[in-house]
């Protein structure tokens, strides 16, 4: 992986490999996560859907298909207390075009144009489509509701961080989406290219000379001011202040249990490796405390599992459950944690986790999109880390580092859905 | 034993394809650039297989719905240490699946591979089953099912199935329900193995950096030669219409799913790799993101990016399907009725085939690009009777014509079902 800034707060990062038929690139435009959410997750929508020279969906969508179904699309994720607007482009690698198709040259201009060229007019962007993309990010926020399991999930955090910008949905609220004006988003569109940081992802049979030269030209053509770029910044809270349960009734047949917790962390790389491999052991695999006893030797559930949100020194519990039931798996979880802060764990489940760990970090160079989404994890950190980087620290840690990381974390929320058992 | 080698000049891939002297089929293909491996086992056997016998017992045998996703639950314990513990001592991540005509067992890995390999063997290959085991494992598929049932996408799905079919076991929910697995035994659960999971039924896939002799090594001497085993099945007679028009049922979510079936009468057991491109070519050109329907149903309010397509198929059933979220479900289908029914009448324009064909072709050579993707649909491609870079060659000659053909083959306008969940 190489990285360069190639202007004003604009990082390049390629990874040049002739081992996929395909290539992507992604945009990435980072800003602090704010009341602004909703205002810039419509904006990429928007931006992602047609531009200037491709004016309607099936323009757009009939051009896209003639460079062998290439996908531009939007998405909008939270890393740590930053908001990252990302747009995609993933198309097929020229050595596999019938003819002499330069599909990933013409792939890379287009998805430029949906940035730097959107369909606006004088007065801004399009109401026709605003109004269908606000439609359509209400959907998804609606949508993402009836999923439980993400609705659980997405619930804690918004009590466990509500005094936080963590608390915020990347996707905005509703009623915020709802009120949005296309002149706040033309000034929002021109806030994010001026001065957001911006990492560009590119991973092919790529040109790696080619490629810096066409996105130096495009971002030297704005003249960003490095002095300008928006400072992004996440704050760690390294202890709950209190443990609270907060429950909620609905008409479903599993109920959800979901345990926010803090990892004692002040950055998202403090203490990682043990306070990863820490976690593993809890909860992370099939060889962990969670699913070997919870799951498997209680038999209380189909999943039961923990991971760490590095970026904002969380860890989260999940799991579904009966609802007579949530309150024996909530003690089976605390007692499994409360075994490792005692060093109740084998020195076998320490090198499973070790092993599980590696095994994922070397492998992350066999998938494209994984090879992507690695390029984005690392877009908030100063120090950009490769894969290989970790391999070493995460095989030295040590019990005696496993058991200090476990006594590190402290519980903060407990979410519980319960069900409203219907009439049968 | 025989080995043949497979290989595409247009996407510079080759793999083996080896009968070995145990009855294993095998394939293999070498990829040395990648860093880790990917294999899977499986056997032509999921949750369509309910009634059967061996050929040489006397009565058929009636199992619970769920039986053939129980067992691949279970075949995970042994007498010793159980599958998962085995593989957490090598770091791989190893997972299982059972569909409605197959169950697989599978692993990823950058380490260790060798014995990843024949702990993946060896497990599948030593069923241990008993009576304690069985009820524990009642429990947690439970816990399985009933995570399901929260959700809207799975239900949409099912319900439609029903609503197509009225006697194919493609009806009934791959993990059953909390009363049918209640009714499965040890003895049951061998029953089912001992019947298909013979290696004359079953295929190992292997994807990666990885040596055919490697693999073959392994396999000579984890694998016991078996004697092929012959089956018989009752497969209830279907009737051609669709068992209801509507179905629909509330769940109070906050975006409203819906799928549209078009019951396709097959006269093979699965659709031939022509047929399944064609009816997928079909399908973009109807409703896909290039279509003037898509965009039409975007602008009006209809659809939204959940929209989606698909050819569903596999042993003894098939169905062009539409599905997605909606306001207003039975709009859609009524445009999408209306779409087929004008190009069944107006035929498919040159320049409509021709922007389909190039995108599923693009589409499809990037099936080449992880190895778990790869291994996968070899083993898709082989128990459906096909080879691996079937579909890549048939875009050469496919004509529009064969489009049309399609078209008016598996989309009967008068035989479908339209599910909705509200």
């Amino acid at each position: 992986m190489n990285i360069k800034e190639i202007s004003g707060g604009v990082r390049l990062c390629t990874h040049k490999t002739a081992k996929f038929k395909n290539s992507v690139v992604t945009l990435n435009l980072l800003t602090p996560l704010s009341q602004d959410a909703a205002k810039n997750a419509l904006l990429i929508h928007l931006l992602a859907r047609t531009n200037k020279n491709y004016d309607t969906l099936m323009n757009m969508n009939r051009r896209l298909a003639s460079l062998y179904g290439a996908v531009i699309s939007p998405s909008v994720s939270k890393i740590g207390e930053v908001q990252v607007l990302s747009l995609s482009l993933l198309c097929l690698d020229d050595r596999f075009a019938l003819g002499n198709d330069k599909v990933w040259e013409e792939g890379v201009k287009l998805l430029c144009t949906c940035l730097f060229k959107p369909d606006i007019t004088p007065d801004g962007f399009r109401e026709e489509n605003i109004q269908r993309e606000k439609r359509l990010l209400i959907e998804k926020i609606e949508s993402r509701k009836d999923e439980k399991r993400l609705y659980a999930l997405d619930r804690m955090t918004e009590e466990m961080c509500r005094d936080e910008a963590y608390g915020i949905s990347q996707l905005g609220k509703t009623e915020d989406i709802e009120k949005i004006t296309g002149k706040e988003l033309m000034e929002a569109w021109k806030k994010l290219l001026f001065s957001c940081p911006i990492q560009i992802n590119v991973t092919g049979n790529i040109d790696e000379k080619r490629t810096e030269k066409i996105f130096s030209s495009l971002f030297d053509s704005l003249a960003r001011d490095k002095k300008a770029v928006t400072e992004l910044h996440t704050e760690f809270l390294t202890e709950a202040y209190e443990s609270r349960t907060v429950t909620e009734k609905q008409k479903v047949k599993q109920g959800k249990l979901v345990i926010g917790m803090r990892a004692g962390m002040t950055y998202d790389y403090d203490n990682y490796a043990a306070i990863k491999v820490m976690c593993a052991i809890f909860g992370s695999g099939t060889f962990s405390k969670l699913f070997t006893n919870v799951r498997e030797k209680m038999s209380l559930c189909y999943y039961c599992s923990a991971r760490l949100v590095n970026n904002k020194g969380l860890i989260i519990v999940e799991s579904g459950v009966e609802t007579e039931n949530a309150l024996k798996a909530l003690n089976a979880i605390r007692n499994e944690l409360d075994d490792i802060r005692k060093g109740i764990f084998t020195d076998e489940v320490i090198e499973n986790a070790k092993k599980s760990i590696t095994d994922t970090l070397s492998s992350v160079d066999d998938s494209i999109m994984t090879l992507d989404h690695w390029m984005t994890s690392q877009t908030t950190s100063g120090l950009f880390r490769t894969p290989e980087s970790f391999i070493d620290e995460i095989n030295s840690v040590s019990r005696e580092e496993i058991i200090i990381a476990a006594s590190m974390v402290t519980e903060d929320t407990v979410f519980i859905l319960e069900s409203e058992k219907e009439e049968e | 034993m025989n080995c043949k080698t497979i290989r595409n000049e247009l996407l510079n891939e080759e793999y083996y394809e080896i009968d070995h002297s145990s009855g294993l089929k095998i394939f293999v293909m070498e990829k040395p650039d990648y860093s880790g491996a990917y294999a899977i086992f499986g056997t032509k056997y999921g949750s369509v297989d309910t009634c059967f016998k061996l050929e040489s017992e006397e009565n058929y045998t009636s199992v619970p719905e769920g039986i053939a996703h129980f067992l691949e639950h279970k075949l995970f314990e042994s007498e010793e240490l159980d599958a998962f513990t085995r593989f957490a001592e090598t770091g791989a991540n190893a997972n299982a699946y059972t569909s409605f005509d197959r169950t697989c067992y599978l692993f990823q890995c950058s380490q260790e591979f060798e014995k990843n390999l024949e702990i993946l063997l060896d497990f599948v290959k030593a069923p241990y089953f008993t009576e304690e085991t069985v009820q524990k494992e009642q429990g947690i598929i439970g816990q399985e099912i009933r995570m399901y049932q929260d959700s809207p996408d799975w239900q949409v799905l099912f319900n439609l199935l029903r609503g197509m079919y009225s006697k194919n076991p493609v009806r009934i929910d791959i993990a059953g329900t909390i009363e049918s697995i209640a009714e499965i035994n040890a003895g049951l659960l061998y029953s089912c193995y001992n019947t298909f999971y013979n290696l004359s039924n079953m295929a190992l896939a292997v994807v990666g950096n990885v040596k055919k002799e490697t693999v073959l090594g392994i396999v000579d001497r984890v694998i016991k030669p078996e004697s092929p085993v012959k089956f018989e099945q009752i497969i209830p007679e279907e009737p051609k219409a669709v068992a209801e028009k509507l179905i629909e049922e509330t769940m109070g979510v906050d975006m409203p799913k819906f799928a549209l079936g078009f019951k396709d009468n097959l006269d093979s057991a699965v659709p031939s790799a022509k047929k399944s491109l064609t009816v997928n070519i079909a399908l973009d050109i109807i409703a896909g993101k290039v279509s003037p329907l898509y965009s039409e149903l975007m602008e009006k309010g209809l659809i939204n990016p959940t929209f989606s397509k698909e050819y569903f198929a596999g042993r003894g059933f098939a169905a062009p399907m539409f599905s997605g979220e909606s306001a207003k479900p039975e709009a859609v289908k009524d445009a999408i009725i209306s779409k087929i029914e004008e190009i069944k009448k107006r035929g498919i324009s040159d320049e409509d085939f021709n922007v389909s064909l190039k995108k599923m072709y693009g589409m499809a050579v990037l099936a080449f690009n992880d190895v778990d993707d790869m291994a996968n649909n070899i083993i898709d491609a082989y128990f459906n009777g096909q080879s691996l870079f079937d579909t890549v060659e048939l875009y050469k000659s496919l004509t529009k014509e064969d489009v049309e053909k399609a078209i008016a083959e598996s989309f009967d306008t008068d035989n479908c079902c339209l599910s909705v969940i509200k």
